[in-house]
């Protein structure tokens, strides 16, 4: 609180003084419930919330809140004749917004007499009928979000290139062959013999009933859910998708087979 | 923004359903995500820390329409693109973590149920996963010569000290048998047993030969022995995500409430004191389930102690190791850049293809603030389903001019915003939510 006073904005230092002097009699003489309640009685919602938030800010210094404190502020909203229910949303708005995930708020400029820092204005509110939009604000969700998506490409990356570059860099190692000997080799490398003999049957056709793949996959000595995943997570780590799509029938993924063959005469 | 980032057909299309139905979407999140990078960032280390064996536990916690289930979500997805097999499921009346008439069976089910790969991202990967393990366990069989169920019950040792470890391994020895034998009944009865189906242990036994079933009590211990079953089965751990954890501030019965926060506790300290591993819970929920001293998980003191947060950090550096990470209420310009991104995807990526300027994305805010006042950007996702619809309609129309369509559309308030206590809210800035119960879809008449 004394700090709040002390670097209060728009205040000179004699007003300053005498507040900072009210605070110290306010709290060694802490006044009565009774007249204190008839004085917030002549304020509107909006201040006597503003009032709420001020003693909320004050518990949350800390950036952290404790039952007690909660507690407490709900007695306090209570003698402000505020929703007690309030405390937790703001409390809540408060810690998420006072944190420092959020990007750096714009500083007004102090006054020349103020020691202190100013504390910013709230951001405009939006009225009913119309939309402000701060732009500045707009500047720093939109670099916040171009990060934010540049993490997740990285997380996410599922550039089919990187598929075809590595198996570029395999293809020096592994004979040539032709569209209908692939079979057996090049652009399955990677999978188990097993599941590339049934790979290679299963890609003949574009679509295949649950029963007709459960049939080929025993013929195979293979459980077909199994297989799939086996293959798919393959696919995944060779070219970014998955090679044989779920359902009933499952099919098998055109473009990305396409990209298969592709690498297979790169 | 992710202009220069092309977007695959199949994401596009996952994307703009999902949202034209006021759910989150399942594919493609990172190409609509807004801001948030410093908590993701966070995440993706978590990952990380499970994918390396190691455990985590997090809150997420936001108002109805901050993005609670849009931000899990993504998490989700990240998860599962770093090999970790993912199970989720929404708390309800009907599903807790901690029961004594079948609720948290019931929650165990559905988390089996949600069972996601990275190759099966929707759910049901569970017999894939048991397939998975069993090929490979067949193929070690076949090279040394020894039994496949000696190989089974070999490959599963690191269960065998977990709560139904043995159990488990004869459920899935008898997979494997029935699979050899073409006896699809056995299959699928070693399925519902590992989907926790099997309500008494007659049934079991006479089906499995089992003496345990997975009850109400110890859904967390099978949980921990899915996790080390994953990892078995080439998986590099396990993430459970647990959304609308509101519904355990709901119930009314202290002592039920009181149980399911134990389990929490139990998570909580297995993680900080580094005994689970290859696990990692999310879990999501309002202001309410966190602080609400009566009810919230800051009515159990020893839970209180251990999420306080750690306040703000020093020297402008942020903390995220709390295991609360709060979601900021959105805001106007959350949105706009939201609108950004929609318009983004409708052109796959490229700016070359927008269908409306920036100019539009301000006159349909305005319209929209018109309509329902705060709630456009509070609890967006009827705004969100409204752009979609008025981008659709200027796609399939070629010649139609945006500015003689804005100001036509219809949407009503999200009534659930009204409500949050009973049905709180999955709704995204990013985008809209998903909740199978209540999309009532946003009205749009021309």
């Amino acid at each position: 609180m004394t700090n709040f006073v002390r670097t209060a904005s728009q205040l000179d230092d004699a007003a300053r003084i005498e507040l900072d002097a009210n605070l110290q009699w306010l709290l060694a003489v802490p006044p009565e419930l009774g007249p204190l309640r008839s004085r917030l009685a002549s304020l509107s919602t909006e201040e006597r919330h503003q009032i709420g938030r001020t003693a909320l800010a004050v518990a949350c210094t800390t950036g952290t809140i404790n039952p007690t404190e909660i507690k407490s502020l709900q007695r306090i909203y209570k003698v402000l004749s505020l929703d007690e229910a309030q405390v937790l949303h703001d409390v809540h708005a408060f810690i998420a917004e006072a944190s420092p995930a959020n990007e750096p708020v714009s500083i007004r400029l102090a006054l020349p007499t103020a020691k202190g820092y100013a504390i910013p204005k709230r951001a405009p509110t939006n009225t009913v009928t119309g939309v402000r939009l701060d732009t500045e604000r707009i500047k720093q969700i939109s670099e916040n979000t171009k990060r934010v998506n540049a993490i997740l490409a990285k997380v996410f990356q599922t550039d089919e290139s990187d598929g075809i570059k590595e198996d570029e860099r395999l293809q020096p190692t592994m004979p040539a062959s032709d569209a209908l000997d692939t079979r057996e080799s090049d652009p399955f490398d990677g999978l188990e013999p097993r599941h590339r003999r049934f790979l290679a049957e299963l890609i003949t056709r574009r679509e295949w009933p649950r029963q007709d793949l459960d049939t080929l996959a025993r013929s195979f000595s293979l459980m077909t859910d199994g297989a799939i995943e086996a293959i798919n997570e393959w696919a995944f780590e060779r070219y970014g998708d998955a090679l044989i799509e779920d359902g009933d029938p499952m099919s098998v993924n055109g473009t990305l087979l396409a990209q298969v063959n592709q690498a297979a005469h790169a | 923004m992710p202009e220069t980032v092309a977007i695959k057909p199949r994401e596009r299309d996952a994307i703009l359903q999902a949202l034209r139905a006021g759910v989150v979407p399942k594919l493609g999140l990172q190409h609509i995500q807004v801001g948030r990078a410093r908590e993701i960032e966070e995440m993706i280390k978590d990952i990380a820390r499970i994918g390396g064996g190691g455990a985590g536990v997090r809150f997420i916690i936001g108002e109805y329409g901050a993005g609670k289930t849009f931000f899990l979500n993504l998490v989700r997805l990240v998860a599962l693109e770093r090999k970790l097999v993912v199970v989720s499921a929404d708390l309800g009346p009907s599903r807790r973590l901690y029961a004594t008439d079948g609720q948290a069976r019931s929650l165990f089910n559905e988390l089996a149920r949600n069972i996601a790969t990275r190759t099966k991202p929707e759910g049901g990967a569970l017999a894939s996963i048991v397939e998975r393990f069993i090929a490979n366990a067949l193929s070690a069989a076949h090279e040394n010569g020894p039994e496949l169920d000696d190989v089974i019950q070999q490959r599963l040792a690191p269960l065998q000290d977990l709560v139904a470890g043995f159990d488990f391994a004869t459920v899935l020895a008898h997979y494997s048998r029935a699979y050899d034998q073409g006896d699809d009944a056995g299959k699928a009865a070693a399925l519902r047993w590992l989907r926790a189906e099997y309500s008494t242990r007659t049934d079991a036994r006479v089906a499995l030969g089992v003496r345990d079933i997975i009850d109400d009590a110890r859904v967390y211990d099978y949980l921990k022995l899915l996790a080390a079953f994953v990892k078995v089965a080439g998986y590099d751990g396990l993430l459970v995500v647990l959304d609308e954890m509101v519904n355990l501030y709901k119930l009314t019965n202290a002592q039920a409430r009181n149980s399911n926060y134990e389990q929490i506790l139990h998570i909580v300290n297995d993680v900080l004191q580094g005994s689970a591993s290859q696990i990692g819970f999310l879990m999501g929920g309002t202001p309410e389930f966190l602080m609400d001293t009566r009810r919230g998980l800051y009515s159990y003191p020893a839970l209180q102690s251990r999420l306080a947060e750690n306040g703000f950090a020093r020297d402008g550096l942020l903390d995220l190791s709390g295991p609360v990470i709060r979601l900021q209420n959105l805001s106007p310009e959350d949105l706009f850049v939201l609108l950004r991104n929609i318009r983004n995807v409708f052109a796959s990526g490229n700016p070359g293809d927008f269908l409306v300027p920036d100019e539009a994305l301000v006159r349909f805010m305005e319209h929209c603030s018109k309509k329902i006042g705060d709630a456009y950007f509070r609890t967006p996702r009827n705004s969100v389903t409204a752009f979609v619809n008025l981008l659709s309609v200027l796609e399939q129309n070629p010649g139609t001019r945006w500015q003689d369509l804005v100001g036509s559309i219809e949407l009503a308030a999200d009534t659930a915003a009204e409500v949050t206590s009973t049905k709180p809210a999955l709704t995204d800035a990013e985008t809209a939510v998903a909740s199978g119960g209540d999309n009532e879809l946003t009205k749009f008449h021309l």
